[in-house]
Parts: C-alpha cells; structure tokens; sequence
C-alpha cells in the first residue's frame, strides 16, 4: 500500500500519523495512542496495524504489549510530513 | 512573549462568536454606534478588518476633525489605562463615548472603544455591556490558559506515557540475550537516532565488553571492546555520568555501581543531542538497568537450578544403573519433539529439566533392586513402580523444580491407561511425560540392564512404532520418528553409546 493510501485510509489513520509526527520520540500502545486522539481502542488497533504494514510506524512487540512508535527512515518521513501538509 | 500572547488574545476575541452577537445586541441597545478593538500600542489588532485605524466615520470629514477624534479617543484610553474602568468621552461636542479596558491582572491589553453613540447610555446599560464584555474576555482568557497548560503538560504526559510503555516492554523478558537488544532498539526508537551499542563492564579487567549493538546505516561498525576511561562509553562509565557529543550520548547504567553503558549515536533529523535527550536518555537507563539487573538475576537463579540438577543427576547415574544413554544425546531428542509439538520455550526448558531427573525416584529404592541381575520380583516390582511417587516427592520441595513433578510423576502412564502410578489414559496425561515415556523407553531398550541385553537403535525405534497409540501418544511417536530421521540423530546415538561401551568396559 502506498503511504498516501495507508495514511489517508481514514481520519483515524491521519490523526495517529499527526499525533506520531507531533511526539516522535514517543513510543506507546493501542489504548494509549486512542487516549490520545481521544478514538475507540478497537478502531485505532486496526489503524495501527494499517500504518505499521505500510512501514509509517514501527511495532515493538513482546508477548504481553504492543508498542508503536513513529518509523525512523528520514525519507519516509519526509513524504509523510508532505502528504499531512497537503491535507 | 507578552506581544503573542497580546495578538493571541486579540485573535480569539475576533472570532468570538459572543463577541461578535455582543456587538450586535447592543448596537440595538445603544443606538448605531461604532467599536473599536485596539490593543494597548493603541494599534487595530489583526481580525478586526473594520477598524483599520482610530477613527470612525463620523469624523472623516476634515482632517482637522480626524486628528481631533483620535485626540478624544487616545486621552480617554489613557484614562482608563489608569483607572482600569470604564472612561466616558465626549468627540467633537455633539458625540458620546466609552472606552473599556481589557485587563488581566495588573495588565491592560487593550481597550474597546465605544464611539459616535447620540447619548451616553444608562448606567444599567454600560454595567450590563461591562459584565457582558468582562465574561466573554474572561472566557478567552480562561481558553488560552488552559490551551497554555494543555501545550505544557501534553508532552510531559506523552513522554511519560512513553516511559511507562518502554517499562512494560522491557521488563517482560528475563532471558538477557533477548533484552539486551530489545533495549537497543527502544534506545533508537525514542532518541530517534541511528546506532546504538549497549556494553557491559567486566570489573576484572576493566573493560566494556560490547554486548549488542543496532545499526541503521549501510555500513556497520565493529563491535569493539573499550577500556573504562577511554572514548565516550569509557569515559560515561569511569565518572557515571552522561558524555554527549555533537553525535553521540553515552549514558551509564547504574546500580549500586556502573554496570555498563548505553551509546547513541547520529540523530536520523543529523541534529546535535540536547539537555531534553540527556534526561529522556537517563530516565530510559534507569529502567533498563533494573530490567538488566533482573535478568542477571535470573540467568543466576537458573543457573544454581541447573547446578542442583546436575548434582542431582550425577548421584542417579552413580547409584541407578543402565542409565547410559549420554545425557547430551536425550535431551536434543527430547528437545526436537518438544520442538515438533510446538511446545514454549518455558515448557522446553522444563522438560529439559525432568529429562535429566526422570528416574530420580530410584534413588529412594533399595540398591539391591537396582543392582539385581535377573527378573524382579512381584514385590521388587511394585516398590520399583513407585519410584515416579518417590522422585516427585523428592523434586516438590524444591520450588524452581515444581513445573517438573507431573512430568517425573506420570512419565510411566500409558496412553491406553494401563500405566502407573495413577492409570491416566490418553491427554489426560501431561505432553511432557507422554514425551518422557516415548523418549524413557527407548532410552531403555538402547541401554545395557543387568538383566537384558542393549537393544539396537533400528529395534528400539521399531519397538516404539510398534506400541504407538496403545502404551505411547501417536502424535508423540510421529515427531519422535522425525527426529530420528534427522540429519547425524543416529550417528550420533551410535558414536555415544559406542563410547560409553568403551569406557563400562
């Protein structure tokens, strides 16, 4: 999936990548992020998954908690920050 | 600061929705009047497009009279300024007018200048038009504070929210090879940056012993050992504080002492570390240091564990015998149908454990029985059935060992349920001891007894086909069978026992 689609596939999807574009350092789970954003658990676990496929973020996962955090490749995220900007 | 926070005010109060029906209302009040909106520069704030500059219209007759309006308007506010109330004027002899300070503590920010009224309004009406005004800058006020504090404390409680996040991440593995990296990466992940080592001091040598490193770029670096005191890592372990370069943060670990160093390298935005990554840095080492910590720990633990099975071991091998299939050779068995049969790592290591001490209830049996030459008697024969009783009953006690007692107890159960000690049938018998009884029995056949001949490794397997799904699980024979097709399984078993035959003899 291309980051356009990935990141424009709902508003969901774009407030994750805007609250990740915000806070990169931040790494944090599926209720933290949806605290956050102030959206439904289930709704932003989806996202996530989305976002994560498409390489936009990056899953720490352990067998008890799934961390995400914003991905660290300087060109993905300089296409992110452009699609954002063109919303 | 203060002139951003003066356009920010100002900016609210232009979009207003209050603000702007206030105007309406009390134009009807009033009569048609005319407002302004200046800041305390005495400057037409941006959002107020109507009000270019301090005049209004009913004095844009002469330039003369303009002048002479702005005069009126600017003493009035000057009035107010000092008064921090409502001042009346009066333009050109036949207009009224007010100016209202917009104050915030001791603070005036601006006024609202009020102009071109027919008549000053009653008293009521201006009390009503302050109170009203009042609310709604408060209103504002209150917003951008609590927008202020929002701003503030946002990132505080990301960042907090991150730490507790990283907590739980890495404080749920004990297994330190595992760890070490997994630290390595949130290090990454949170300092956004693009390599990372994690060294560990070995005190006897002084040294930093590298013990993982994450790299982004193409091309890697070496791992290299480092003296305590020489290049950044060295130096934020001799004096336990953070070394920061242009491109580099090394930040200790400490315990009671330094036990090792966490260093960052090239941030992925090339920005030089800060004071903020400094703290976010050393916050990070603290948790990673307990996780470390525990994982020492418990690598010790498991290691004193594995110390007393051995022991444990040694004194069934001298005392039980035909116990002679090599130790190293049963548990890679063991451990492929483990394997096959999806077991955990946890569950491996377990019956790992009950591998090595599954006859440990022999050593409760009179030696006679042991070391009897020939058939056992009906009664030999019932006290050595009681020896998975007996070897779990030894292992109970023993706290890290619990997870091995149903293996040791139920490894001579049969599937059909002919077994013993307590007839289980089927999967009511725990996998570990099914796994037991195949890899036990087969163990048997290879071994030389007192009273049999060795059986070869060709026949015990056929033998072990031969009973599956009447004494042994089918599903347990098949992943036995693959791991002895396996690639060296049977030379290996053959170079082993070939050898303990040599040294028996």
């Amino acid at each position: 999936m291309d980051l356009k689609k990935a990141i424009t596939k709902s508003a969901t999807h774009i407030e994750i990548v805007k609250f990740f574009m915000e806070n990169p350092a931040s790494v944090d789970t599926s209720r933290g992020i949806g605290a956050w954003i102030k959206k439904d658990i289930s709704i932003v676990k989806k996202a996530l998954e989305d976002l994560e496929k498409a390489g936009i973020l990056e899953g720490h996962k352990v067998s008890s908690i799934h961390g995400y955090g914003l991905c660290r490749n300087s060109r993905t995220i300089f296409k992110i920050k452009k699609i954002l900007k063109s919303k | 600061m203060e002139s951003s926070y003066t356009e920010n005010l100002f900016e609210r109060l232009a979009k207003n929705l209050d603000f702007k029906n206030e105007k309406k209302v009390f134009s009807k009040q009033f009569g048609g009047f005319i407002w302004f909106v200046t800041d305390s520069s005495q400057k037409v704030p941006s959002g107020f497009h109507n009000s270019k500059d301090l005049r209004c219209t009913g004095c844009s007759i002469s330039k003369r009279s303009r002048s002479l309006c702005v005069d009126y308007l600017k003493e009035s506010m000057q009035r107010s300024q000092v008064s921090r109330s409502i001042e009346k004027f009066i333009c050109l002899g036949k207009f009224h007018g007010f100016s209202y300070p917009i104050v915030q503590g001791n603070k005036v920010y601006g006024f609202i200048v009020v102009c071109q009224l027919k008549q000053y309004p009653a008293s009521e009406m201006i009390d009503i038009f302050s109170a009203f005004t009042d609310t709604v800058v408060k209103e504002v006020q209150r917003e951008m504070e609590l927008q202020k504090l929002t701003e503030t404390i946002r990132p505080r409680a990301v960042a907090l929210s991150t730490v507790h996040t990283l907590h739980r991440l890495i404080s749920s593995t004990l297994n330190l090879s595992e760890l070490l990296p997994r630290i390595a990466r949130l290090s990454l992940q949170v300092m956004r940056a693009s390599r990372c080592s994690i060294k560990l001091v070995d005190s006897k040598r002084k040294i930093l012993i590298p013990k993982t490193t994450v790299d982004l770029r193409k091309t890697k670096t070496k791992l290299k050992k480092v003296k305590i005191g020489r290049w950044a890592p060295g130096k934020a372990v001799k004096f336990a504080r953070p070394i920061r370069g242009r491109e580099y943060l090394a930040a200790p670990l400490i315990d009671e002492d330094v036990i090792g160093v966490i260093t960052i390298y090239d941030r992925i935005d090339k920005k030089p570390f800060t004071d903020f990554d400094e703290e976010i840095m050393k916050t990070f080492c603290e948790q990673a240091v307990i996780a470390i910590k525990n994982a020492q720990l418990f690598k010790e633990q498991e290691q004193l564990t594995l110390g007393a099975i051995r022991s444990i071991a040694s004194i069934l091998k001298t005392s039980v015998q035909g116990s002679l299939l090599p130790e190293q050779s049963f548990l890679k068995i063991v451990n492929m149908i483990g394997h096959e049969l999806k077991m955990s790592e946890y569950e491996l290591k377990i019956l790992q454990y009950a591998s090595i001490l599954h006859d440990a209830g022999q050593l409760s049996l009179p030696k006679e029985i042991l070391k009897k030459r020939g058939i056992l008697t009906g009664h030999e024969y019932r006290l050595m059935k009681e020896h998975p009783k007996k070897g779990a009953s030894i292992l109970k006690p023993l706290k890290p060992l619990r997870g091995i007692v149903p293996i040791i107890l139920h490894h001579h159960e049969r599937y059909d349920g002919k077994g013993y000690p307590s007839g289980l049938k089927g999967n009511n018998i725990p996998l570990g001891a099914r796994i037991m009884g195949v890899v036990g029995a087969f163990e048997a056949m290879i071994s030389k007894k007192t009273y049999r001949r060795r059986m070869t490794i060709s026949s015990a397997v056929k033998e072990i086909k031969k009973n599956s799904g009447t004494q042994f699980d089918p599903k347990v024979v098949v992943a036995f069978l693959d791991a002895m097709h396996r690639k060296g399984v049977i030379k290996m078993l053959e170079r082993e026992i070939h050898g303990f035959k040599k040294s028996n003899n």
